[in-house]
C-alpha cells in the first residue's frame, strides 16, 4: 500500500482570499509578524499497491486532470506511508 | 429549434432555464442527464447554474469528467451553441471550451445582487438600451485569465458582458467580485460558446420586474443565426 499526499496551492500572483482572511485572523489574535498566508489544498490518496513508480506517475497524471488547475494553481505531492503486502 | 439544459448533481438552475426556454421563447428543451449520451438534435446546449458536484475541489473541476460533457465538447467543436449560466460558465472554463478560470470572489463573499452591465458589440445592437441589469448569486466569479489570453479575448471581441454603473462605467468602483476587465461574461473565439455569471434565466418575465435577461438570450439567439 502507498498513501501519496497531494500539496496544491495557489500560484504566485493569484489572488487568495481565503489566505488573506486567515492573514487577517492571524493579526487580530496578535500575531504582528505575518508577511503573507497562502491556503491551499491537501488531498491523501492511498493506492491499492505498492509500486511506487506507478503511483507517482499516476498522481502527477492526476494533477494535470483534475487536481490541479494550471491557471492558478502549482502542484507537489510525496509518498506519506508505504507498506508492502505480505 | 430544440434546446437542452444539461443536469448535474446539483444543478439548481436546471428547471427555471427549461421553463425560460419553453414559456418566453416556445423553444421546446429537453433536460439530459449528466450520465446520459447528448443526441445530436439539439441546436442550443444550456450548462445551468448550481453547484455541480457541491462545488468540491474548484467549481465544475469534476462535472467536466461527466459522459455528457465528453458529447457537449464534441458538439461545441461542431460549432452548435452552448451557453453556460453562472456554475455553467465555471464548468466551460474547467472543460476549457472558455479560456481563464473563475476564482474565488475577492472580498470572500457569497453575492447575491443585482449588477448593471454592458454588452459588446457582438450583442449590443440587438438590444433597446445600453447597460441592462441582471442578478448574480455566487461565491466563485473572479474571473482570471493570464496578460496573453486576456489580450486575446479583448482583441477577438470575446468579453460580451462587463459589470458597469447603470451609466455603462466599467472602472473597478463597478467590480462585485474582482474580476479582470470587469468580465461578466465571454464567449469562445468562434463565437458559438457562451458563458456568463449573471442569470437571465431568473430576468426574463414581466412577473419578476426585469425583462432584460429575455433580450440577452434573444440577442445571443440572433448572432447566432436566430430562433
Amino acid at each position: 500500500m502507498i498513501k501519496m499526499r497531494v500539496y496544491i496551492n495557489s500560484k504566485q500572483g493569484i489572488i487568495d482570499p481565503a489566505g488573506k482572511a486567515i492573514r487577517l485572523g492571524l493579526l487580530n489574535l496578535g500575531y504582528n509578524d505575518t508577511k503573507q498566508v497562502n491556503c491551499g489544498k491537501i488531498i491523501d490518496i492511498e493506492f491499492n499497491h505498492d509500486n511506487a513508480e506507478k503511483a507517482k506517475i499516476e498522481t502527477k497524471d492526476m494533477c494535470e486532470k483534475l487536481l490541479a488547475n494550471p491557471n492558478m494553481e502549482n502542484y507537489s505531492f510525496e509518498i506519506i506511508e508505504r507498506e508492502a503486502h505480505i | 429549434m430544440k434546446a437542452c439544459v444539461v443536469q448535474f448533481a446539483g444543478s439548481n438552475c436546471d428547471l427555471d432555464t427549461k421553463h425560460v426556454l419553453e414559456n418566453v421563447f416556445d423553444i421546446e428543451t429537453d433536460l439530459v442527464f449528466h450520465k446520459d449520451r447528448l443526441e445530436k438534435k439539439y441546436d442550443a446546449i444550456f450548462i445551468p447554474g448550481g453547484f455541480s458536484y457541491g462545488d468540491h475541489l474548484r467549481p465544475g473541476a469534476i462535472a467536466r469528467f461527466s459522459p455528457v460533457m465528453e458529447d457537449v465538447i464534441n458538439q461545441a467543436n461542431e460549432d452548435r451553441l452552448i451557453v453556460g449560466i453562472c456554475n455553467g460558465f465555471q464548468v466551460l472554463c474547467e472543460t476549457k471550451l472558455l479560456p481563464g478560470v473563475l476564482l474565488r470572489n475577492k472580498h470572500m463573499h457569497f453575492i447575491c445582487d443585482d449588477v448593471n452591465l454592458t454588452t459588446s458589440n457582438r450583442i449590443s445592437g440587438k438590444l433597446s438600451k445600453e447597460v441592462i441589469t441582471l442578478p448574480i448569486a455566487h461565491m466563485d466569479g473572479n474571473y482570471f485569465a493570464r496578460p496573453g489570453t486576456l489580450k486575446n479575448i479583448v482583441e477577438n471581441d470575446q468579453i460580451f458582458l462587463r459589470y458597469s454603473s447603470k451609466d455603462g462605467d466599467t472602472s473597478r468602483d463597478h467590480n462585485p467580485n474582482g474580476s479582470s476587465l470587469n468580465i461578466a461574461g465571454i464567449t469562445n473565439e468562434k463565437g458559438n460558446i457562451y458563458g456568463m455569471m449573471p442569470h437571465p434565466e431568473r430576468a426574463s418575465e414581466t412577473e419578476l420586474g426585469n425583462r432584460d435577461g429575455q433580450e440577452l438570450l434573444k440577442a445571443i439567439f440572433e448572432s447566432f443565426g436566430g430562433l
